[in-house]
């Protein structure tokens, strides 16, 4: 009987002695057996051998709408699925937090918004981001669009950076105190900074693009200086510059061959936002904005949509701003006004106008229902838009936003 | 013009440098979520700690806004403290990770959780967002109200103010005795009114009254928000009437935080009393100390049952 029971246990125990040997001590989790040739990461044991525990926050978020618009060119009723996001985050190691946005807008294939690393192993509060990743510009050129407070980006952040504006880079952070006041910078180089633009469906319009190999001095790059304060018990107020910088790209019209390259363009940012909190941390209230100049070559048109043969640069300077006031009064329901202004690049002597006033409903902390009127007036047409917007947050949902 | 430009820059950087000079000498600097951890570390860290508190006794502990100076406070902070139970789960990690303090990270000497040790209630036998928003996957995390957590939570200070401050042991150890005397006295008086508390039925806006209602054998009969971070539908609070009136439930518990128009709805339905209680320190006029609160909640109580 003893020897019986001996030998069984021997049966189990001795081949994990012999692994247990095989194994040196750093790779604590252990590995099954290493063929010739297998990478590190495969054999180490810590990439394939730990439970579902260690996997990245994994999140999914709908953004949806149904509008009334009343345009000069087209009006009527919308129903759209604007986006599905499905983004993830965790730390890597001790040392590096990532994360991700797959996005699909419209119905359109999924696409990497965002995936980048932010690794923090250095002295000091310095951070380095690497990967696809918004922008450091303003404070809400950073964020995802259902994000935001208003159904569309500010109206001069759309005409002069794009819908979205992310690329592929690096970014430098870091942040110090001065006094109970912390102060950021950070410092930006990207392979492309151009962006997202509105598209108008069969429009005769060249496209810009930079070159897919670059000088370093022809990167895109961006800065931005931020500190914050504290006023009061209740208050806090921020002042930020930022800038974004393409030094190098082209206009093209592939239809009739036609390119015009050696352009560049500059925006820069000035925004400054109060925020107060009440004594029970519910009724809340900001208001804020952003100034915004772009200058260089700021926009292209043909010269002759039916027959082109050049493409005219606008080589100018833009200006814009937005305004914007939002209270909530309690857990659930807050409501705002943004009223927003910007030359428009294709001709800086002409403007646009745009005043959002939205009611937004948070049901809980991941359902949210958002009714809104944008009224837009000025040299591009008028329009009013109606319109209602639900969200709804599936689990985890984190973006790398600076503050 | 520029030498203008260059006065107010040399005229900005001396008070720049003046600001960032503003450290106080010699004292260990103690950030606390909450103004309970913040009241029970002053109480036993005495001259040697600077104690600061992120929340204020009149938030909703859940959702607390963060402050430019929070963040600098966590980067020169020597100890840090926060209730646990996954309470503080919305803003700690995030501001932790910025506030860049390595000996402030979770388990580094600097790092205390209070709640390790103490026995939750209402641990979620299912983790699904079907059973709430604010749903606490370690348990009910609300354990400053009960009566035995000061004297949990200053043991768990006491050890971690010991652990930076080694030379002050002694001078904690001593304070720690002073204080627990000091709660003992007043346990004496929370029992003296807990006789009269015991069996009365009781409807709480959040679950953040637990502990309390346990300890002296009260009987919670519902909750105002049907789950941890919902607010309750018309439906919901139609129910709760019913449910109340049927139950003969004699107090509606509430938060400064809470007190809203669903918990005046249900006053009003049911002619039943509320009483607005401190969750935190501070949460009411003189609860300013964590045994002060103790006093006033459990005087609340016992008024209004009368």
């Amino acid at each position: 009987m003893l020897t019986k029971s001996i030998s069984k246990s021997l049966r189990f125990a001795l081949p994990s002695i012999l692994i247990t040997l095989s194994v040196p001590e750093v790779q604590a989790q252990g590995r099954g057996f290493d063929s010739p040739g297998a990478s590190r990461y495969f054999v180490t044991g810590q990439t394939n051998r730990f439970t579902n525990d260690f996997n990245p926050a994994i999140g999914v978020v709908v953004d949806a709408f149904a509008d009334y618009i009343d345009d000069d060119a087209m009006d009527g009723y919308g129903l759209q699925l604007r986006l599905v996001e499905l983004n993830a985050s965790g730390f890597v190691d001790p040392d590096a937090w990532a994360y991700m946005a797959l996005v699909s807008e419209e119905g359109e294939a999924p696409e990497v918004e965002e995936i980048a690393i932010n690794y923090t192993g250095f002295e000091g509060n310095s951070t380095l981001k690497v990967g696809r990743f918004f922008v450091d510009f303003g404070k809400q050129m950073q964020m995802h669009i259902e994000e935001l407070r208003t159904l569309e980006r500010p109206l001069p952040l759309r005409s002069f950076l794009g819908t979205e504006l992310g690329g592929d880079g690096i970014q430098y952070d870091n942040w110090m105190a001065l006094g109970d006041m912390p102060v950021r910078f950070s410092l930006g180089a990207f392979s492309s900074l151009l962006g997202e633009e509105e598209e108008e469906e069969g429009a005769a319009v060249p496209i810009g693009a930079t070159s897919e190999r670059s000088d370093i001095d022809e990167l895109s790059f961006t800065a931005r200086l931020t500190g914050m304060t504290d006023v009061g018990d209740e208050g806090q107020f921020q002042l930020g510059l930022s800038s974004r910088f393409v030094p190098d790209y082209s206009f093209g019209f592939e239809p009739a061959s036609l390119e015009t390259g050696g352009l560049s363009n500059s925006v820069y940012g000035f925004d400054a936002t109060y925020g107060w909190v009440g004594d029970t941390g519910l009724e809340r209230f900001s208001a804020g904005g952003e100034f915004l100049m772009f200058d260089g070559d700021l926009a292209a048109a043909l010269d002759d949509p039916t027959t082109p043969t050049a493409i005219n640069v606008v080589d100018e300077t833009a200006n814009g701003f937005y305004l914007f006031a939002d209270y909530g009064w309690n857990q659930v329901s807050s409501a705002g006004i943004q009223y927003a202004m910007a030359d428009l690049p294709s001709d800086p002597d002409l403007s646009q106008q745009e005043v959002d006033v939205y009611y937004t409903m948070h049901l809980t902390e991941l359902r949210r229902l958002r009714f809104g009127v944008t009224m837009s007036d000025g040299d591009n047409g008028d329009s009013t838009r109606v319109y209602v917007q639900f969200t709804n947050f599936f689990g985890n949902h984190a973006h790398g936003a600076n503050w | 013009m520029l030498r203008t430009i260059a006065w107010l820059v040399s005229r900005l950087t001396v008070c720049l440098i003046t600001l960032s000079a503003n450290a106080p000498p010699g004292k260990l600097r103690v950030v606390a979520t909450i103004p309970d951890l913040a009241d029970i570390a002053t109480q036993i860290g005495g001259e040697r700690v600077e104690v600061k508190s992120i929340a204020r006794g009149t938030q909703n502990v859940h959702n607390v806004p963060l402050r430019p100076s929070t963040l600098v406070a966590l980067n020169k902070a020597d100890l840090f403290i926060q209730v646990g139970l996954s309470l503080e789960h919305a803003y700690v990690p995030g501001i932790l990770m910025q506030a860049r303090n390595s000996s402030i990270q979770p388990g580094e000497p600097g790092f205390v959780n209070v709640s390790v040790g103490w026995g939750a209630i209402q641990i979620p036998p299912v983790l699904t967002r079907q059973q709430g928003t604010d749903l606490h996957p370690m348990g009910n995390p609300h354990f400053n109200l009960d009566p035995r957590g000061g004297r949990h939570i200053a043991k768990r200070i006491l050890e971690g103010l010991s652990r930076v401050d080694p030379k002050g042991r002694s001078y904690f150890e001593k304070r720690y005795e002073d204080y627990l005397e000091d709660i003992t006295a007043a346990e004496n008086r929370w029992a003296e009114i807990g006789k009269k508390l015991n069996g009365k039925k009781v409807v709480s806006y959040h679950a953040d009254f637990n502990y309390l209602l346990a300890y002296h054998a009260m009987d919670l009969v519902a909750t105002i928000e049907p789950n941890a971070g919902v607010p309750p539908t018309p439906r919901d609070l139609a129910k709760l009437v019913e449910l109340m009136k049927a139950e003969e439930v004699e107090l509606i518990l509430t938060a400064k935080w809470s007190n809203n128009k669903s918990v005046r709805f249900v006053s009003e339905k049911t002619g039943v009393k509320v009483v607005e209680g401190p969750t935190m320190v501070g949460g009411v006029p003189e609860s300013d100390t964590w045994i002060a609160m103790m006093d006033v909640l459990h005087e609340s109580l016992q008024r209004a049952l009368e």
